[in-house]
C-alpha cells in the first residue's frame, strides 16, 4: 500500500517539502527504485560489470531529483508516486549512461536505452558476485549475539539505529558499536579469502 | 582482492539485496543534504512586489503587514505571513471530494490565531474550518512555514463547485460578537470535483 493511503496529510506534507514526509516517502520507495536502477544497469551494461555503489549513487541523484522543488511541483498527486519517482529513475540513468559513454568516448557510437522494466523471463539481477556474496552469506551464519540480533534488526527488517537500540535494550551508541564491529567482521573475512582475484563489491552483470 | 571495501560497500554487502540499514540511512542523509534548506522568516520580509511571482509559482499566499493598510495598527514588531493550503488528493485547480486540506503556516514571530472557511462561488454560506462557532486555531511563533497538525477532510458539505478559502490570523481568538483585528488575511481559490 502507498504511504500516501497510510496517512491522509502526507502527501500535502510531501508537496510542501517538509522534511519528516520525505524522509517517510524516500524509505517506502528505497527498495523499489534500487531494484529498477539495478536492473536497468544490468541490461544496459551488457555484460560489463559495476559496482553496488553505482547502484547507491544512481538512487540517491533519483531522490534528490524527485525532491527537490521542481521535482516535488512536477507530481500531480493523482499518478501513482512509484510510477512518477520510475521515470525520474530513468531520468537519471539515461543521463549517467551518456556521461559515461562521453567519458569513455564513445559518444560517436549508435546507443539505444534499454528499458530497465522488467520482461517477461528476466530474473532478478544478482546484488554482487555470487562468490563474494556466498563469503557474505557464511559470515552472517556464523555470526553470535549480540552482533547477530543487531544484524537482524538493522540489515533485515531495515529498523533504524533508534529502533534497533529500543527493541534490544541497547544504547544508541552500543549499536554504532556493534555495527563497526560488524563491518570490520565482514572485511576481515573478505580479505582471507585472499585467493579471491574479483573486487569485493563489483557485480557481474550476468543477463 | 584488488582493495578493501570501505564502510559503505560493507553496509551494501551485509544488506545484500535489500536497501535497508546503514548504507540506505547514508544515502537519505546524502539526499537531505541536498534539498533546500527550511525557509526562514527573513527570506518573507522581501517587498511583496519583489516577492510574488515566486510565492505565486508555489502557489502560496503572502500578507505583508508592516506597512499596514489604513484602519490598522502596527502592533508590534512586523509580521509577514505566508499561508499555504494544498489538496492533498489533487490539486487546488481540482480537489476530488473526500480530499484533505492541509494549511501551512510560516512568518509569523508572535503566536496567532487562525479563523479560515470556504465560501461556494455565489452562496453566503460558510463552511468553518478554524473559528466560527468554535474556537480560532491558537499557533505558536513559527518562522519556516510547516503544515498545522490539524487538516480539513472535504466531506459531503462541500459540493463539487468553485469556493473561495478565506483565513485570517490575528492576536487574540475572536470572542462572541467581536473580532479582533487581523494581523493578516487572504483567500484561495479551490475548485472541488467529484470523486
Amino acid at each position: 500500500m502507498s504511504p500516501f493511503d497510510q496517512d491522509p496529510s502526507l502527501l500535502g506534507r510531501f508537496r510542501l517539502g517538509e522534511r519528516r514526509a520525505l524522509e517517510v516517502v524516500f524509505r517506502a520507495y528505497v527498495q523499489d527504485v534500487t531494484d529498477t536502477l539495478r536492473l536497468g544497469l544490468v541490461r544496459n551494461l551488457g555484460g560489463s560489470s559495476f559496482h553496488a555503489t553505482w547502484v547507491a549513487d544512481l538512487v540517491q541523484d533519483t531522490f534528490a531529483r524527485a525532491f527537490a522543488p521542481s521535482g516535488l511541483r512536477g507530481f500531480d498527486g493523482v499518478r501513482p508516486y512509484g510510477a512518477y519517482l520510475a521515470t525520474v529513475a530513468r531520468n537519471v540513468l539515461i543521463d549517467w549512461l551518456r556521461k559515461r559513454r562521453r567519458d569513455e568516448d564513445l559518444a560517436g557510437q549508435p546507443w539505444v536505452f534499454v528499458e530497465p522494466g522488467a520482461e517477461e523471463g528476466d530474473a532478478q539481477p544478482p546484488w554482487d558476485d555470487p562468490a563474494v556474496m556466498a563469503l557474505v552469506n557464511e559470515y552472517v551464519a556464523g555470526l553470535e549475539e549480540p552482533l547477530r540480533s543487531v544484524y537482524q534488526k538493522r540489515y533485515v527488517d531495515g529498523l533504524a539505529q533508534e529502533g534497533t537500540a529500543t527493541a534490544l535494550g541497547l544504547s544508541r551508541q552500543q549499536v554504532r558499536t556493534i555495527e563497526e564491529r560488524l563491518r570490520k567482521g565482514l572485511a576481515g573475512a573478505l580479505q582471507a579469502h585472499t585467493s579471491d582475484s574479483t573486487p569485493p563489491t563489483r557485480l557481474q552483470a550476468a543477463k | 582482492m584488488s582493495r578493501s571495501p570501505d564502510d559503505r560497500e560493507l553496509d551494501l554487502l551485509l544488506a545484500r539485496d535489500k536497501a535497508v540499514g546503514p548504507a540506505v540511512d547514508a544515502m537519505w542523509e546524502k539526499v537531505s543534504a541536498t534539498l533546500p534548506a527550511p525557509r526562514r522568516s527573513r527570506s518573507w520580509r522581501l517587498p511583496v512586489m519583489v516577492a510574488a511571482p515566486a510565492l505565486a509559482a508555489a502557489a502560496a499566499v503572502l500578507i505583508f503587514v508592516g506597512g499596514p493598510p489604513s484602519g490598522l495598527q502596527p502592533k508590534g514588531p512586523m509580521v509577514a505571513a505566508l499561508v499555504d493550503v494544498v489538496c492533498s488528493g489533487g490539486s487546488r485547480g481540482a480537489c476530488p471530494s473526500g480530499s484533505t486540506l492541509v494549511f501551512a503556516l510560516g512568518g509569523t514571530d508572535r503566536p496567532t490565531y487562525l479563523t479560515a472557511w470556504a465560501q461556494a462561488e455565489g452562496s453566503d454560506e460558510r463552511i468553518w474550518y478554524f473559528g466560527g462557532s468554535g474556537e480560532a486555531l491558537r499557533l505558536e511563533a513559527r518562522e519556516a512555514v510547516t503544515p498545522l497538525s490539524r487538516a480539513i477532510a472535504l466531506g459531503p458539505e462541500h459540493h463539487p463547485g468553485t469556493y473561495l478559502v478565506h483565513w485570517t490570523l490575528a492576536d487574540a481568538s475572536p470572542v462572541s460578537g467581536s473580532q479582533a483585528a487581523p494581523l493578516a488575511q487572504g483567500q484561495v481559490a479551490l475548485t472541488i470535483v467529484p470523486r
